[in-house]
């Protein structure tokens, strides 16, 4: 009974996928109309409206539902690994790294600016999260996942500061970019850069599915996975660095969109049950459906002014996280 | 030769709690560990099971050393009930039997799930998730778990814990007639008595008597090592039954 619900709203939830790719990008500060898509996916590209579409929105679009996908399967493993609720991929101190690399990198920092911003991000996430590893490591190559938490925490607070104090130093004429790229957005993805995500994203997916049943014994805890055979430094050092690569990935696309990681998993355990065979295309699903409409949203909501990622989501986010959590202490 | 412990120690943080231990522990036994809080019983388990590293010292199990073992490995020989069971785990108690395949090698013969729901009575709590069991509830779940992997040796880490009276004979008694080889913590004399043939006692990581239950269970070892007056209650050939008088004035 319970199977075949769950393989109906599976199926419903890739059913709304295509139809909310089209709404993305039909949806805009200019809406356009089904038959001018319809013309523009035949191939006539010639007037404003293909423009906008191929150049503009269909980047975009793909683009949220990119990230999206990958931000809810990276919350969805942090929230395994870890045995946190409140676990989300930035715990592990990704989006803080990628943060202080991309304003470094904005506000014209030598060295920094030789590289492109995505791959400064990329590298700051992935720096952070080795800070992180380094300073939860105990005893004999010992982890505990609530130090492994604390440092996450830690760790991010101390490069929140040093964000906060590059930008007082910096030029102020930066900080509206800077800002916006702190809260998340989209504007300006291009098509070329969505391939990298994709191919990560698509493998991550994989190793995850794969090793479904490794991931339901980790949510009896590190020792007790042991006992059924889970290799237990192995699978940490698996799951934190496909975290780090998902994040990582995404906060290098899109910025810090905060809230993803946190409340997907959350949606898909409560429609789906707590199972990895359901959690795992579920928060993939999810996450790519409310980025997509979150997106649409941003575009909307205040035409032709665009709002970043991170405030609709907090808006919506914040309400039905305390809801989520409300019901779950009842 | 099963299970051997050479020079064994074991430390938590900077406290020696197992001092230096040679002890062999043999296929087909079922062995009892007794002592009093703090006397190492659940660490010296946890180092079998390898979840516990020594501080000096090995322990080989058919003369292979632990530390060189895989996980899967070992989880294909043995299964351990330990003393803290998640209590906000989210699977249904169904489900979270059925995780122990992943330890069980292919093709090796042991109880369904749907067996080992009904000997530990718990089919009518099939599909409940396990974080909204009572205790007692939850006791029984990770003990058909562990049986349901089908293991050539059990560790049990104070398998009475929660249980009611019922279940903790019924239960372990099914532990101890279907596992070939049964390592088990208790803080019950008789339980222990009855169901294991030999005791080890162990007192602040040091094993003080070791041997068939009438020979460790005497009124001057309970005396000394556990504080308490005591009296024997059966004849010197059958499994002891003890009564405790009372705490030593």
């Amino acid at each position: 009974m319970f199977n075949q619900y769950r393989n109906a709203a599976l199926l419903l939830g890739l059913a709304l996928l295509p139809l909310s790719l089209l709404a993305g990008l039909m949806l805009g500060s200019v809406p356009l109309p089904a038959d001018t898509l319809w013309a523009v996916l035949q191939g006539d590209d010639s007037a404003v409206s293909g423009l906008i579409i191929t150049d503009l929105r269909l980047p975009r679009v793909l683009a949220a539902a990119l990230v999206g996908a990958a931000l809810g399967l990276a919350g969805a493993l942090a929230q395994t690994l870890l045995r946190n609720p409140l676990a989300d991929p930035y715990l592990l101190g990704v989006a803080n790294g990628a943060s202080l690399m991309a304003v470094m990198h904005l506000l014209g920092w030598p060295l920094i600016t030789l590289l492109p911003l995505p791959l400064a991000a990329f590298i700051g996430g992935l720096l952070a999260f080795s800070m992180v590893w380094f300073c939860a490591r105990g005893r004999g190559d010992q982890i505990n996942p609530l130090i492994l938490t604390l440092s996450g925490i830690a760790i991010a607070a101390l490069l929140s500061a040093l964000t906060t104090l590059v930008m007082l130093l910096g030029d102020q004429r930066a900080l509206g970019p800077t800002l916006r790229w702190m809260l998340g957005s989209l504007a300006g993805v291009e098509l070329g850069q969505l391939p990298l995500l994709l191919v990560l994203l698509i493998g991550c997916a994989a190793v995850a599915w794969q090793r479904r049943q490794q991931l339901d014994a980790l949510l009896m805890g590190w020792n007790k996975a042991q006992t059924l055979g889970v290799n237990i430094r192995r699978e940490r050092l698996l799951w934190c660095g496909i975290i780090v690569l998902l994040a990582s990935a995404s906060v290098a696309l899109a910025g810090a969109v905060s809230f993803v990681g946190l409340v997907v998993p959350h949606l898909a355990r409560l429609l789906l049950g707590p199972g990895h065979r359901a959690l795992i295309p579920a928060s993939l699903l999810i996450g790519a459906l409310l980025l997509i409409w979150v997106d649409i949203l941003c575009r909307t909501a205040l035409a032709p002014e665009e709002l970043p990622l991170g405030i609709p989501m907090a808006v919506l986010a914040v309400p039905l996280l305390l809801s989520l959590l409300r019901k779950q202490a009842q | 030769m099963c299970i051997e412990l050479h020079q064994l120690t074991l430390n938590q943080g900077h406290r020696t709690v197992v001092q230096p231990t040679d002890l062999h522990l043999h296929r087909g036994e079922k062995i009892g560990l007794i002592g009093p809080n703090g006397s190492g019983k659940t660490t010296l388990l946890k180092a079998i099971a390898g979840l516990h590293s020594p501080a000096s010292g090995r322990i080989s199990l058919d003369c292979h050393c632990l530390s060189g073992l895989a996980p899967q490995d070992l989880a294909q020989q043995m299964a351990i009930l330990l003393q803290d069971q998640p209590t906000d785990l989210p699977l249904s108690v169904h489900d979270t039997i059925e995780l122990a395949a992943m330890a069980r090698p292919d093709g090796r013969a042991g109880p369904s799930v749907a067996e080992l729901l009904a000997i530990a009575h718990l089919t009518p709590l099939a599909h409940t998730p396990v974080s909204r069991l009572s205790g007692g509830e939850r006791q029984r779940v990770f003990l058909a778990q562990a049986l349901f992997q089908a293991p050539q040796i059990l560790l049990l880490d104070e398998p009475s814990n929660h249980l009611d009276v019922r279940h903790q004979w019924q239960l372990l008694q099914h532990c101890h007639d279907t596992i070939e080889t049964v390592i088990a913590s208790y803080h019950d004399f008789n339980l222990a008595a009855a169901l294991c043939d030999r005791l080890i006692l162990l007192v602040d990581g040091v094993i003080q008597a070791d041997g068939p239950p009438q020979q460790v269970l005497t009124p001057a070892n309970l005396k000394r090592h556990f504080g308490v007056d005591s009296e024997r209650l059966s004849n010197d050939d059958d499994a002891p039954h003890i009564r405790v008088l009372g705490a030593v004035a």
